[in-house]
C-alpha cells in the first residue's frame, strides 16, 4: 500500500547540511499496521512527512496504492494524496467546534461537492467511531488532550483515507490515557481495514501496536521485523539498547563460535553465548542479556545454561514484577522476577540463564 | 485516480516542486516589486538623468556634483542632525524617566498614567505643530502673551517674545515632545521584564542602592534604551510636519522639507536634483536602520531581560509619591491640554484673536457651519475615508501574504523579502511620495491612471505602512503552530483554502488590530498626500494645511477639532474591542501547545 524506495532528505541549517533520512526503503502491506521506531532525530518523522507530502524528498520514490506520489519527476502535494494524518500536537483548529473541525475537510477539501446532509452523516459517523459525538458542539480548546486527539483522529478518518499516518499521537498524553488510546487506535485502524503508518520513540507503543516495526537510527532503518523478532533477536547493539531494557557485559571471546555457541570471558565469569556471526579468539564483544531471562536457582542439567552467584542489593516493587539489582563479584546485573518470588535484599542467590538468551555484538 | 503532474526539465521541476504549494508567492513577488523595488530603482536611475520624467534626457552626474558643491544640502543635513539628535535626547530622557516611575515605583494610578503618556499620539503631527505656533509665535503666541504679562509685573516690558517657536530650538522642543509616547512604549516593556534577582544579587553582594542602580540596573536597561533612542532618532530624521509649518517660514530646512521645497515649491521642478536629494536621504536613513537592526539582534542575545513574567522590584517614593505627579500634569498640559484648548479657541472665532473677555463674547460655531456646508468638505471627507479604508485593507492583505512566505516557506529568497520590508521602512515618506510621483509620470507606468487620484496616495501609504504591518503579521503567523496548517493540507484542503479557513480566522485579532492601526494613521497621514496632492485627491489633513497656508486659522482649527474628535472615538471604540479579541485569539492558539 505504501512503497518507499531509496528515500533521502537533508536540511540546511545555517551553513551545514544535515542529512535527516538517507536511502530508506520499505514497504507497508495493505491493512498492515507498520511502525517507525527510533530516538528523536533519527529521521522517522521526516520519513512520515515525506510520505504525507509535507516535505519534498531530495531523492527516492514514494508510492501510495498504485500511484507514485513522489519521485520520477512527480510531486503530488499533500492535499491531493489519499491520506489522513494525526499530528503530535493534535493540530485541531481552535477557532472551530468539534463538528466543524471534522467537517472542514469535507467542505473545503479534495472530496468536494457533498450535500449538507451527507457531510452531516459522515462527520457524525466519524465522531461516533472515536466516541466524541456527544461533544460535537463544543469548541476544541475546551477539550482535554485525549479528547482533542480523538477529534484529530476523527478528522483524519472522515475523508476515508487509504492510509492513516500517525506522528507520535500519544506522546502528549499522560501515561494512563496513553495505555487506553494505544489499544483503541489499533482496534479502530484494524476494524476499518486501513493501512496504518505509525511513528514513535516509545518502544512499548511500537511493540504492542504494530504488525511490523522498523527501528531507525541516524537516517537509516537498522532492523525491520515483527515486534517479537526485534525484541528477541536484535541485530545490533543499538537495537538491543533502544528496544527494551538489557544488561550489557563487556568481554573477550575465549572460544570462537561453534554450532552457534561461543564462550566469552567477562568480569562476571565465563559465559556461553549464542552467536551466528564469526568471531576470532580475543575479540572484544558486548554480551546482551534481558533482565527477565534471568532465573533464580541452578539448572545444572543443561550444559548450555550459564550460572552466576550473587547477592541481591536492591529490590524495586513494580506491582506485577520485582526489579532486582544483583551484585555479581564487583559488578551488578538487573534482573526481573515474578512478584511472588521469595527474595529479600541481602539474599545470596544463584542466577541462571540460557546461552540462547544472551547475544553478543562487536564492541 | 489522479496522476501527479509531470514536468520535463529538472531545474524547472525542482523549482516547481518547491513553489507550487505557494502559488500566492508569485503574487507577492509582483506586488513587492511593483510597490517598492520599481519606484526606488526608478528614483535612483533618474537622479543620474536630465529632463522631465515624461521625456527623460541624457545621462549626467551633474545633479550630484551640484548638490554636493552647494551649501544647501550640508545645511539641511546639519539642521536635521541637530534637531533629530537633541529632540531624541529629550524624548528618551522623559520616556525612560516615565517608564521607570510607572513600572518600578509605587506611584499610584499606574493604569491611568499609561494612557496619559501615550495620549498625545492621538493628535496629528501637523495639528500639533500648528497649535504650538498659536502658543509660541513671537507676537501673537498665547504662551508668550502670558509670559509678557508675567514679566510686566516685574517691570520688564517686552514687545514680542520672549520665546520663539520659529527657531531650531523650537523645532527641537516639538520633536522632543512628539517622540515621548513611542519611546515610552519601546522602553517600558524591558523595565517590566527585568529579573528582580539580578538586582537582589547585587544588593546581597553588598552594593548600596545607588550603586546597584548605576552598576546593574542602568547597564542592563541600556540596550533597550539605546535601541529606543535610535528608533526615535530615525523617526525624527524623516519627520516633516513641524519642519514644514515652522521650519520653512523660518528658513530652516530639514532634509524632508528640502525635498518638498524642490518638488512642489520651485517651478519648474528639477526632477533629477530632487531625485538625487531623495537618494541621499534614503542612504542616510538606511545607514541608521541598519545600525538599529544590528542593535536589535544584539539585544536578543542580551538574555538577562527575559520574557518570564515577574513582578519587578518596586522602588518606594516615600513623600515624593504625590508631588511627582506634578511632572505628569506638566506633560499633559504641554502635549494635550494646551494644544487642543488653543485649537478649540481658534476654531470658535471668526478671526483669530488672543483670549480676552471681549473676544469671549464673539465665540461662534460659524467656522464649523461654514466647513460642513461648504462645497469642499464632503468630497474631502469621502477621499479621506476611501484612502483610509483602502490603505488599511490592502496593507493588511499584502502584509499577510508576505508573512506567509517569510514565515512558512523555506524559500531562500524569503530573507530577501523580509530585508526588503526593512528597506521600505528606511525610505522616508516624502521620498516614497516623490518616487511614486516620478514613476507614474513615466512611460510605461503613466498608462496606469493613478497620477493625481486618491489611488496614488493609497499606493504611497501602503508602501509606508507595509513594514510595520508585516512585523505584526509575522509574529501573528509565527504564533499559529505550523501543524495547524499542515493538518489542513493532509485533510485535502488546498493552500488558498487553508489560508482562508484556517490561518486567517486564527490570526483575525491581529488582522483587526493592524487594520485599525493603519486606518487611524492613514486617515491623518500628511506628508504623502500633500506631496501627491492634486485638486481631485485632497484629504482632510491636506485641506487643513491649505486653509492654514491661506491664513484661515479658524477653519483650520475647526477641521482639526473634527479630525481629533473622530479619531478619538474610533481609537476609544477600538480599544474596547481589540484587547478582548486578542485575549480570545491568543489563548486559543496557545491552548494548542503542550
Amino acid at each position: 500500500m505504501i512503497q518507499i524506495v531509496g528515500l533521502s532528505k537533508s536540511f540546511a541549517t545555517g551553513k551545514d547540511v544535515v542529512s535527516a533520512v538517507s536511502d530508506v526503503t520499505f514497504e507497508v502491506q495493505p491493512g498492515e499496521f507498520y511502525t517507525l521506531l527510533g530516538p528523536s532525530g533519527c529521521g522517522k518523522t521526516t520519513t512520515l512527512r515525506c510520505i504525507a507530502g509535507l516535505e519534498t524528498p531530495d531523492a527516492g520514490k514514494i508510492a501510495i496504492g498504485e500511484r507514485t506520489v513522489s519521485g520520477d519527476g512527480i510531486f503530488v502535494p499533500a492535499y491531493e494524496r489519499e491520506i489522513g494524518m494525526v499530528f503530535q500536537s493534535y493540530a485541531v483548529w481552535p477557532h472551530l467546534t468539534v463538528f466543524d473541525n471534522v467537517a472542514l475537510p469535507l467542505k473545503h477539501g479534495r472530496v468536494g461537492n457533498l450535500r449538507r446532509a451527507e457531510i452531516n452523516d459522515r462527520v457524525l459517523e466519524s465522531l461516533r467511531l472515536v466516541k466524541m459525538d456527544s461533544l460535537a458542539a463544543r469548541y476544541v480548546p475546551y477539550l482535554s488532550g485525549g479528547q482533542q486527539q480523538r477529534v484529530a483522529l476523527a478528522r483524519a478518518l472522515v475523508v476515508r483515507p487509504k492510509v492513516l499516518l500517525l506522528d507520535e499521537p500519544l506522546s502528549n498524553l499522560d501515561a494512563k490515557l496513553r495505555d487506553e488510546m494505544r489499544l483503541e487506535i489499533k482496534e479502530l485502524v484494524k476494524g476499518l481495514g486501513i493501512t496504518g503508518l505509525y511513528v514513535t520513540h516509545d518502544q512499548v507503543e511500537a511493540l504492542s501496536m504494530s504488525d511490523r516495526v522498523a527501528v531507525m537510527f541516524e537516517g537509516h532503518i537498522v532492523q525491520e521485523g515483527v515486534p517479537r523478532e526485534v525484541y528477541e533477536e536484535p541485530n545490533s547493539l543499538f537495537v538491543a539498547q533502544f528496544v527494551g531494557f538489557a544488561n550489557f557485559l563487556e568481554g573477550e571471546v575465549l572460544d570462537p563460535p561453534a554450532d552457534g555457541i561461543a564462550c566469552v570471558a567477562t568480569p562476571y565469569g565465563n559465559l556461553s553465548c549464542h552467536s551466528n556471526e564469526v568471531y576470532g579468539k580475543g575479540d572484544h564483544v558486548v554480551v546482551v542479556i534481558r533482565p527477565e531471562k534471568l532465573r533464580i536457582g541452578r539448572e545444572e542439567t543443561d550444559p548450555l545454561m550459564n550460572t552466576l552467584k550473587g547477592v541481591i542489593r536492591r529490590i524495586v516493587f513494580r506491582g506485577a514484577s520485582l526489579e532486582c539489582l544483583v551484585e555479581v563479584g564487583s559488578k551488578a546485573l538487573q534482573a526481573v522476577f515474578e512478584s511472588g518470588s521469595a527474595v529479600r535484599e541481602g539474599d545470596q542467590i544463584e542466577l541462571s540463564f540460557a546461552a540462547q538468551s544472551c547475544a553478543i555484538f562487536r564492541h | 485516480m489522479m496522476t501527479g503532474r509531470i514536468l520535463a526539465p529538472k531545474l524547472l521541476r525542482d523549482a516547481w516542486g518547491k513553489l507550487h504549494n505557494h502559488l500566492h508567492f508569485a503574487f507577492v513577488v509582483i506586488v513587492v516589486t511593483w510597490l517598492v523595488i520599481i519606484p526606488l530603482l526608478n528614483l535612483i536611475v533618474f537622479s543620474f538623468r536630465m529632463g522631465h520624467p515624461t521625456s527623460p534626457g541624457p545621462w549626467t552626474l551633474a545633479k550630484y556634483i551640484g548638490i554636493f558643491s552647494s551649501a544647501v544640502l550640508w545645511n539641511a543635513l546639519l539642521n536635521t542632525g541637530i534637531i533629530a539628535g537633541c529632540g531624541t535626547l529629550i524624548s528618551i530622557g522623559c520616556a525612560a524617566f516615565f517608564a521607570y516611575l510607572v513600572e518600578r515605583t509605587d506611584l499610584p494610578w499606574r493604569e491611568m498614567l499609561w494612557t496619559l503618556i501615550v495620549l498625545p499620539m492621538a493628535i496629528p503631527g501637523i495639528l500639533f505643530a500648528m497649535s504650538w505656533i498659536l502658543l509660541l509665535s513671537p507676537k501673537i503666541g498665547l504662551a508668550n502673551i502670558v509670559l509678557r504679562h508675567a514679566a510686566s509685573l516685574f517691570g520688564i516690558e517686552l514687545s514680542d517674545g520672549p520665546l520663539n517657536i520659529y527657531t531650531v530650538g523650537g523645532l527641537i522642543f516639538l520633536d522632543g515632545l512628539r517622540g515621548v509616547p513611542t519611546a515610552f512604549l519601546l522602553i517600558v516593556g524591558s523595565m517590566r521584564m527585568m529579573d528582580p534577582a539580578l538586582e537582589e544579587a547585587a544588593e546581597a553582594s553588598g552594593l548600596s542602592k545607588s550603586k546597584t542602580f548605576f552598576l546593574v540596573t542602568a547597564p542592563l536597561l541600556w540596550p533597550a534604551v539605546f535601541g529606543a533612542a535610535l528608533y526615535s532618532f530615525i523617526s525624527s530624521l524623516e519627520s516633516f510636519e513641524g519642519a514644514l509649518a515652522i521650519g520653512l517660514p523660518a528658513n530652516i530646512f530639514m532634509l524632508s522639507t528640502l525635498i518638498y521645497f524642490q518638488a512642489r515649491m520651485i517651478a519648474p521642478t528639477d526632477y533629477g536634483a530632487t531625485a538625487a536629494y531623495g537618494v541621499i536621504f534614503v542612504l542616510v536613513m538606511l545607514g541608521f536602520v541598519w545600525w538599529y537592526l544590528k542593535i536589535l539582534r544584539r539585544k536578543e542575545m542580551f538574555a538577562v531581560i527575559t520574557g518570564r513574567g515577574f513582578r519587578p522590584r518596586i522602588h518606594g517614593l516615600g513623600r515624593w509619591r504625590y508631588p511627582i505627579f506634578g511632572i505628569f500634569v506638566i506633560y499633559l498640559i504641554l502635549t494635550v491640554l494646551a494644544p487642543t484648548l488653543v485649537l478649540l479657541w481658534a476654531s470658535l472665532l471668526p478671526i483669530y484673536k488672543v483670549p480676552s473677555l471681549e473676544a469671549l463674547g464673539r465665540l461662534t460655531v460659524a467656522n464649523y457651519h461654514a466647513l460642513v456646508t461648504g462645497a469642499r468638505f464632503w468630497p474631502v471627507v469621502w477621499n479621506t475615508v476611501v484612502v483610509s479604508i483602502a490603505t488599511s485593507g490592502i496593507t493588511m492583505i499584502c502584509a499577510l501574504l508576505v508573512s506567509w512566505v517569510v514565515v512558512r516557506t523555506r524559500l531562500r529568497f524569503r530573507f530577501a523579502l523580509d530585508g526588503l520590508m526593512y528597506v521600505s521602512y528606511a525610505v522616508p515618506t516624502i521620498v516614497i511620495a516623490l518616487a511614486l510621483a516620478m514613476m507614474y509620470l513615466q512611460v510605461p507606468f503613466k498608462y496606469v491612471p493613478v497620477y493625481g487620484t486618491v489611488w496614488i496616495i493609497v499606493v504611497g501609504l501602503v508602501v509606508h505602512y507595509l513594514a510595520f504591518a508585516t512585523r505584526l503579521t509575522n509574529s501573528a503567523v509565527i504564533q499559529v503552530h505550523r501543524e495547524l496548517e499542515e493538518a489542513a493540507h493532509t485533510s485535502g484542503i488546498r493552500p488558498g483554502g487553508t489560508l482562508l479557513w484556517v490561518t486567517v480566522p486564527l490570526i483575525a485579532p491581529a488582522m483587526v488590530a493592524g487594520s485599525l492601526w493603519v486606518f487611524t494613521h492613514a486617515s491623518r497621514a500628511f506628508s504623502i498626500p500633500l506631496m501627491l496632492a492634486s485638486r481631485r485627491n485632497e484629504v482632510l489633513a491636506v485641506t487643513m494645511w491649505n486653509y492654514w497656508d491661506n491664513g484661515d486659522v479658524g477653519l483650520t482649527a475647526a477641521l482639526g477639532m473634527i479630525l481629533i474628535v473622530t479619531l478619538a472615538f474610533i481609537t476609544f471604540g477600538g480599544r474596547r474591542i481589540i484587547p478582548r479579541a486578542f485575549e480570545a485569539g491568543t489563548a486559543s492558539i496557545k491552548g494548542q501547545r503542550s
